[in-house]
């Protein structure tokens, strides 16, 4: 295995970057053909807070005005906004823009030197919090298939240090599937993601976690930005489009439980642990769990749409951090169609 | 003291043994005197429920004072704790945490909504309702084989087999004092719409259904009707900013008037396509947040399959320490959990004194298992004092009742049946009546959609039932003639027959003097249900829209249906003229007819049954005027041909009155369209589609809906009988113009019906799903 793995952030290389805050404006915007009556969402755009990334502020506007905009914490912890505009509209624009703050992540090396089989339940000692058993089940979107127990038996080989497994993991998922937005969709079954081998981010995500579940271990799926300024190694699939707003549009990885250090986050799409250019939003069993946007919208029949996605993720000077979370940003400045 | 001794296989089994006052009432019946009450109950218990009756058994599961406070104490501390744990579950889920609860169990279970959490109850309690599943083990203690949480129904089915048999023996049930049912249900009524109130007025609660299958369809209308609340589907469910509210017919919903309460007998995964996932039921988007926001309380919460895991119920005792500080009650079945495919209850079950399944004399003993259920009343949950008793041997199921006897001491709500039950009792007697239910609408789009075609069906199945038997009459008369004449009436007869039922290509492809093809199709426009126009099948549509409207139509109307369903299996049969048979439908139809217009309201409701009949009853009469007059014929055909319409629109007598010539066709056609006194002329139902119209709601003057009427009744008003009968050309059998305005005025009513569905029942949007997949 001497192909090109991703370089493992240990805590004793030296002394942690500085924070970096990040404004974050993402927009998802629906034109109808014909006026529409009324229109349902569930949102999960609020960047969370873990320990690595602080939340300075948070806002979902809507246009037109909702009759309803409401948020709750979910199952997972994730912030989940309701949204209702019941009134006839001819588009529908919904924006989330938050300011968060973003530590170095690095893990003790002496956590990712245990071997994986260490990571399944039973090695999880009793302050492990139940709940992180789901993430070892099929959920509705990774259910269990040969084809993730195949992956598993490739990269994780007897008594593999965990934090190297993780990284052949992902380098294989980046080596080994092509990352074709056109030929695939979310709508692809895992099972068809793992016969055809390509996809976009979310199903490498769920290869990942089929495979690490098919191991014992506990994944789940996580949903969130990268920065769209150009990133220094050029590595980023998600290009920026605009200093403003930018790149395609949401991202999405995976995390494995590793005991003694707690949630590893890798990203195969981009053959890296997942760093200080990841903002993360919500995390579950899979995306069903946490799609960025989806609703049901109530209209005339056979009516179409357009739809356009932006996002942009701009660090900014700390300076700055106590700014409204959008001064001077309009949302129809920057973007592309998508 | 047991009723007859057990059978050898059931030595070790515990037995419902029956006290001596049923017992002498049992012995006093005798053998046949059961067997004779067995089969009248299930008569009975058919002709409510619409559909054939399963196997009842007229002896009693009796349970003593003692043995149901101990039952019933389980039975309620189960309660507590389930609803506790749902408290939990879907909460601060604290139990996930502890070592006692499956965790990895219950995460694993698909019946776990994760999406909703943190939706606040009104009541004191979380559940409404819990449905159990016991036995008595072989050392006598109380076991719980299944809890059913996320659809508790089968209180209306237990009630109507209470009713049944209660009918059905009456001298048996008089012999005991035994708990009412009725004054528990009345209970509840009243407990939820106190938990539903809102502020400033009474709560309204509704009850969600969606079942297909008619004998669940008929348990969820009598739980509703005994609950007081109306029936509502899915699709008449909406929810908006801060309520959810009713779609009625016609009328865009009013935020003011939400709904409280929600009792859902729907699986809960089935309810909300926006959280909870794609649904066949369309389900009602936003439904979870709503519940979530307090507009409505959603009962059982939604999610609430998660408390029947088979896991969640071995792990009950130590959940039942942890949570409520108490020692479970009832335990658990032993299954072996290594083997899920051991049938709960593998232990000797308890048995009961039964009818022999194998037509024995004497009582045998067969093993039942006890379905009670558990509702939250007033003051925290109550069990309701009866059930269903259902055998649990390989002898096909059959169904008992379950008594539970009054303490000796004390007479309070103990009823003894003088045969016939208080079952029919409407929802709104009882205190409520004293603080007032909310004058809310009972009607929504689907029952509105429901009495429309109700009244449509009705007038088909009448006028089918008419028309074959005049043809069958003309059929026998005709073939008996010779010549030409009855040749051709017989031929426009047969022929008007299949346009008027619109099953086409019928007689147009058959040749008249074949005798056996023509009985063919006759039998085939009887009895086929598979072809649309067929008596069959117009009547199999009837019954099916008449089960939705169990609380709105006349409970009168059940015997009507069930014997005509009877009639019409038995029409043509060899004992019987099939003449006979038809004049039976008609009856039933007038028997129908009349329970509606003697019971129903004069609201909405009637007006849209009243809409149906008069367009199908005008499209029908139009489609016979057409084709049997349409054509000009000999002098001796026409005769024999306006004899039969006017046997078929039962005009004879008024036209004898009117008319001293004998029956003319342009005369006819006068009586026939213009004579609004005559209830079965053009002009009659014109008057009435034209009235009824006046009084619909209407938000904004509905162009749609006058313009067909107005087109119709300028139409007809100008119509000239001899102009009509005008043949186009000299031909015999040509065309007369009659063809062409009949047809016109036969869109017309098209149109006018189309625009009815359009404007009240149907949906004029489409929901569409975005952004589940994007990436």
């Amino acid at each position: 295995m001497s192909e090109n793995l991703p370089r493992i952030p240990l805590r004793d290389e030296g002394p942690d970057a500085p924070a970096i805050d990040y404004r974050v404006h993402h927009l998802t915007a629906y034109r109808y053909a014909k006026a529409v009556s009324r229109n349902y969402g569930r949102a999960h755009v609020e960047p969370r807070a873990t320990p690595h990334q602080r939340v300075l502020s948070h806002e979902v506007t809507v246009d037109p005005a909702p009759a309803r905009l409401t948020a709750h914490t979910d199952f997972f912890g994730n912030s989940s906004t309701y949204l209702l505009v019941d009134e006839p509209h001819e588009h529908l624009d919904v924006h989330s823009r938050a300011v968060v703050s973003v530590a170095e992540r690095r893990y003790p090396a002496e956590t990712l030197e245990r071997p994986w089989e260490q990571c399944t339940p039973e090695h999880w000692g009793p302050l492990m919090p139940a709940e992180s058993i789901d993430f070892t089940h099929p959920s509705p979107r990774v259910p269990a298939l040969a084809a993730a127990r195949e992956l598993a038996r490739e990269v994780l080989t007897p008594e593999r240090p965990i934090g190297e497994a993780l990284a052949a993991l992902t380098g294989m998922i980046f080596r080994e599937f092509t990352y074709d937005s056109a030929a695939t969709t979310v709508t692809s079954t895992l099972e068809e993601v793992l016969q055809a081998r390509h996809g976009v981010c979310q199903d490498f995500a769920h290869a990942g976690v089929a495979a690490a579940r098919a191991a014992g271990l506990a994944a789940r799926y996580v949903s969130g930005y990268l920065r769209t300024a150009p990133a220094a190694d050029g590595a980023l699939v998600t290009e920026p489009a605009d200093e403003m707003i930018g790149s395609a549009a949401s991202h999405a990885w995976l995390s494995v439980l590793v005991p003694g250090t707690g949630w590893v986050d890798i990203d195969p799409t981009n053959n890296t642990f997942v760093d200080q250019r990841f903002v993360t939003t919500a995390w579950g069993r899979d995306y069903a769990d946490v799609p960025p946007l989806k609703g049901i919208v109530v209209g005339p029949p056979g009516a179409s749409s357009t739809l356009r996605v932006a996002v942009g993720v701009v660090p900014q000077p700390a300076a700055d951090r106590p700014a409204g979370p959008d001064a001077g940003e309009t949302a129809s400045r920057g973007g592309q169609g998508d | 003291m047991r009723a007859a001794p057990g059978r050898p296989a059931y030595d070790d089994a515990v037995t419902f043994a029956i006290p001596t006052a049923p017992a002498c009432a049992l012995d006093a019946l005798g053998p046949a005197g059961r067997r004779r009450a067995a089969a009248a109950a299930g008569s009975l218990f058919a002709s409510d429920v619409s559909v054939p009756s399963p196997a009842l058994d007229p002896v009693p599961v009796v349970l003593g004072p003692e043995e149901w406070g101990e039952l019933s104490a389980g039975l309620v501390q189960r309660a507590r704790l389930l609803d506790a744990l749902h408290a939990d579950l879907y909460g601060p889920r604290t139990v996930l945490g502890s070592d006692v609860a499956p965790a990895a169990a219950l995460l694993a279970d698909p019946a776990y909504l994760r999406t909703a959490t943190s939706i606040p109850s009104r009541g004191g309690t979380h559940l409404l309702a819990l449905g159990c599943t016991v036995q008595r083990a072989a050392d006598g203690g109380w076991q719980v084989l299944a809890d059913h949480t996320d659809v508790p129904d089968g209180a209306g089915v237990a009630l109507e087999l209470r009713r049944a048999l209660s009918r059905s023996a009456p001298e048996l049930y008089s012999s005991t004092a035994l708990r009412r049912l009725h004054p528990f249900m009345d209970g509840m009524r009243s407990a939820l719409h106190q938990r539903s109130r809102a502020e400033g007025r009474a709560g309204r609660a509704v009850v969600l259904t969606d079942s297909t299958d008619p004998l669940r369809a008929f348990d969820h209308h009598w739980f509703a009707n005994l609950l007081g609340a109306p029936v509502v589907s899915v699709t008449d469910l909406r929810t908006g900013s801060g309520s959810l509210s009713l779609r009625l017919p016609g009328a865009d919903p009013d935020p003011g008037d939400g709904i409280d309460a929600l009792v859902r007998l729907v699986p809960s995964a089935l309810l909300d396509p926006l959280d909870l996932g794609p649904t066949p039921l369309g389900g009602v988007t936003g439904l979870v947040e709503a519940a979530r926001c307090g507009d409505v309380e959603v009962l059982n919460p939604l999610g609430a399959g998660i408390l029947e895991n088979p896991a969640l119920a071995r792990a009950l005792p130590d959940l039942c320490r942890q949570l409520l500080h108490e020692d479970l009650l009832l335990r658990p079945a032993e299954d072996d959990p290594a083997d899920p495919a051991t049938p709960p209850g593998a232990a000797p079950p308890s048995t009961a004194p039964s009818l022999d399944p194998a037509g024995g004399d004497a009582l045998v003993e067969r093993p039942v298992r006890l379905q009670l259920l558990v509702m939250a009343g007033a003051d925290g949950f109550e069990v309701m004092p009866g059930g269903i008793a259902r055998t649990a041997d390989a002898a096909p199921e059959t169904l008992k009742d379950i008594w539970v006897a009054v303490p000796p001491s004390s007479s309070a709500g103990a009823e003894t049946h003088g045969g016939a039950g208080t079952t029919g009792a409407s929802g709104t007697g009882g205190a409520d009546a004293v603080t007032g239910l909310s004058p809310y609408p009972a009607m929504t789009r689907s029952v509105g959609s429901d009495l429309f075609w109700f009244g449509r069906y009705l007038e088909r199945v009448d006028s089918t039932a008419r028309l074959l038997r005049t043809v069958l009459d003309s059929t026998n008369d005709l073939s008996a003639e010779t010549g030409r004449a009855p040749h051709t009436a017989l031929a426009v007869l047969l022929e008007a027959t299949t346009d008027v039922t619109t099953t086409f290509p019928g007689f147009h492809t058959i040749d008249v003097h074949d005798a056996g093809a023509v009985r063919d199709e006759i039998r085939s426009l009887l009895h086929d249900t598979g072809r649309p126009g067929s008596l069959a099948q117009s009547f199999a549509a009837l019954a099916h829209t008449t089960r939705g409207l169990r609380d709105l139509v006349s409970d009168s109307v059940w015997p009507s249906i069930s014997r005509m369903r009877g009639r019409i299996r038995a029409l043509g049969g060899a004992d019987e003229p099939l003449e006979q048979g038809l004049t039976d439908m008609v009856d039933g139809c007038l028997a129908l007819s009349g329970a509606v217009a003697d019971s129903m309201p004069r609201d909405l409701g009637w007006d849209l049954t009243e809409t149906g009949r008069r367009i199908e009853r005008t499209s029908t009469l139009l489609a016979l005027l057409k084709a049997a007059l349409g054509g000009r014929r000999s002098a001796a055909a026409e005769a024999r041909v306006t004899a039969a319409v006017v046997a078929i629109t039962e005009s004879g007598a008024t036209y004898r009155r009117t008319y001293h010539a004998a029956v003319q066709p342009e005369l006819l056609l006068e009586l026939l369209i213009g004579d609004a006194t005559l209830p079965r002329s053009l002009a009659f139902q014109l008057d009435r589609l034209g009235a009824v119209l006046d009084r619909l709601p209407e938000r904004t003057p509905a162009v749609e809906l006058r313009a067909p009427l107005t087109a119709l009744r300028s139409r007809v008003g100008a119509w000239q009988p001899r102009e009509l009968l005008m043949p186009r050309d000299e031909e015999p059998g040509s065309p007369t113009g009659l063809v062409a305005e009949a047809g016109a005025a036969m869109e017309s009513v098209r149109e006018l019906s189309t625009a009815l569905e359009n404007r009240f029942f149907r949906a004029s949007e489409s929901t569409s799903p975005w952004g589940f997949d994007d990436v």
